[in-house]
């Protein structure tokens, strides 16, 4: 059984379709890369995925619960956790809590249906400081975001992601503007998450990285997913490097 | 002192009233609402007081009362208001007290029409009311701590990144609705039982303008925010005597200067203060002990 189901995804803004009947599901331990050009409904679809956006069509389901048409914060407590375009800490908590945000509403261990307990104090500590040894932010807990580098903040929104420890990770560009260095730390750190057992679906554009943190790829363009399949095959479709290059040949 | 005291006791205690008005206003701005509801609760309550204390019903009755009172309406209210967001949700709270500022005109048999209710025994002392204060200061303290001043952090700063960590909006929306309700009931009662009387004043624009500058001043951050612009309202036209008929110009001059330089208030720029002091203090900290490993 798939960890996560979307079947026949419809979203609609006036005219546009953004995304436009994508049928794919997630595999329980996989790290998903999810890649398109600009405008292709990615975020849109993350958006559907976490109850920002809403399906106009089609389903989501979560081990078998249909989550489309909750609530963003209902969505979150069935286990599926996400990160902005965009850093979003809030300014007046430190780092260590603000990744606290992430497991003050979370449920217990078990429990999927989201109605079980919040969770006691100590097994909260025990998850940040899990999550603060894995995206290595010990030096840092106490200090607030703006003292911390742009590469620092983001681990400190993905800290708090897995701190909720949720079935379902996902990231909407976690390496964009980064430096080279940065993304191969975090791409590293993101492999490391996943062998700790979490589910990711990760967009991003740098094919490097996808190849090297991805078991499983997905393609979209014009609000369809045109491809998916190994990083590696997926990539050399002509499908997909029409997508990405237009319809040229005789490029290198 | 004690002369100092009772030459200001009415001012003193009318701030210790002010500022439970000021709680009101902040535990709804705290989760990101613009709301005057208060001031309908605190006009409600306060006829409600003054009727009833005509008729010699026990002070602690009426208070009760007056909470359950506010505490339904303030419910019915949240429950309309959430349906909206943000401008909107803002037009309903100040609809509702325009409103009551009608009814309260107009119904001159019960409320005493522009001239109000006067001559009703005191209830309550300078030192009752602090004491009043200090509860329900207290309490609020205690309630923001940990994950609610988190959750209300983060629906004051960001509605969506509070959602996207299982924050049902619309609950903490009516909780702080209701909450609002309640201490703005309270606070009109108490200015009932201080005063002696209830005058149409009470319920006009000119108190919804007050009750804003005394959030503006004081800032949302946290719950000494409304200590301090109570504190400060209350003493404003002491302080602003020298400018006479021009203190009303003067107080807007000020507001406008805090909103450009200090938009977060007092509470915000202590909060700011105490942060850069932390920082300070932990890069210190750090360099000193740079050559180990320094885990927090």
């Amino acid at each position: 059984m798939s960890l996560l189901s979307i079947v026949d995804a419809q979203v609609r803004f006036g005219g546009v379709r953004a995304v436009d009947g994508v049928t794919i599901s997630l595999e329980r331990g996989n790290v998903h890369g999810l890649v398109g050009p600009n405008g292709s409904g990615k975020t849109t679809l993350v958006n559907a995925i976490s109850g920002f956006a809403r399906l106009h069509d089609g389903s989501v389901t979560l081990n078998d619960e249909q989550i489309s048409g909750m609530r963003p914060d209902q969505i979150f407590t069935r286990g599926i956790s996400r990160t902005f375009q965009s850093i979003r800490l809030l300014s007046t908590l430190t780092v260590r809590e603000n990744i606290l945000i992430g497991t003050d509403r979370a449920r217990a261990e078990g429990d999927g249906r989201g109605a079980g307990k919040l969770l006691p104090r100590d097994a909260v500590n025990d998850r940040v400081d899990h999550a603060v040894a894995l995206l290595g932010l010990e030096k840092f807990a106490g200090d607030f975001p703006s003292q911390l580098p742009y590469g620092l903040q983001r681990r400190v929104e993905i800290a708090r992601s897995v701190a909720s420890r949720p079935e379902l990770i996902l990231l909407d560009e976690p390496f964009a503007g980064m430096s080279r260095a940065e993304r191969d730390e975090l791409s590293d750190v993101l492999i490391e998450i996943a062998d700790d057992g979490f589910t990711l679906l990760v967009i991003e554009h740098d094919m490097r990285i996808i190849h090297k943190i991805c078991s499983h790829l997905f393609v979209m363009n014009f609000g369809r997913c045109i491809a998916e399949g190994s990083p590696r095959e997926t990539a050399e479709l002509e499908i997909v490097q029409e997508a990405y290059l237009g319809k040229q040949h005789g490029t290198a | 002192m004690i002369s100092w005291l009772a030459y200001y006791d009415d001012v003193i205690g009318h701030m210790f009233v002010l500022m439970i008005l000021a709680f009101s206003m902040y535990v709804v701005m705290r989760v990101g609402v613009f709301s005057v509801a208060s001031i309908g609760f605190w006009a409600i309550a306060g006829y409600g007081a003054a009727i009833a204390d005509q008729y010699d019903v026990p002070p602690l009755l009426i208070v009760g009362g007056a909470l359950l009172v506010s505490g339904v309406f303030g419910l019915l209210l949240a429950l309309l208001a959430v349906r909206l967001s943000g401008l909107s949700l803002t037009m309903v709270t100040i609809a509702f007290v325009l409103l009551l500022q009608v009814i309260v005109l107009n119904w001159e048999d019960v409320t005493g029409g522009s001239l109000g209710i006067f001559g009703l025994p005191v209830h309550i002392g300078t030192y009752g009311l602090l004491a009043v204060v200090i509860v329900v200061a207290v309490l609020l303290a205690l309630y923001e701590r940990g994950r609610t001043g988190r959750a209300q952090d983060s629906l004051l700063h960001d509605e969506q990144l509070a959602q996207s960590v299982g924050i049902d909006i619309r609950r903490q929306r009516i909780v702080a609705l209701t909450l609002s309700a309640l201490l703005g009931g309270l606070a009109g009662c108490l200015n009932v039982f201080q005063t002696g009387m209830m005058v149409s004043n009470e319920v006009g624009f000119h108190v919804v303008v007050d009750a804003l500058t005394m959030v503006i001043l004081g800032g949302t951050a946290a719950w000494y925010g409304p200590v301090i612009g109570a504190a400060i309202l209350a003493w404003l036209p002491q302080m602003l005597s020298f400018a006479d008929e021009w203190r009303l110009a003067v107080q807007g001059v000020i507001i406008v200067v805090v909103l450009v330089f200090a938009p977060q208030g007092a509470a915000g720029l202590i909060q700011r203060l105490a942060r850069g002091v932390a920082a300070k203090r932990r890069s210190s900290l750090l360099k000193r002990r740079e050559p180990q490993d320094v885990s927090a």
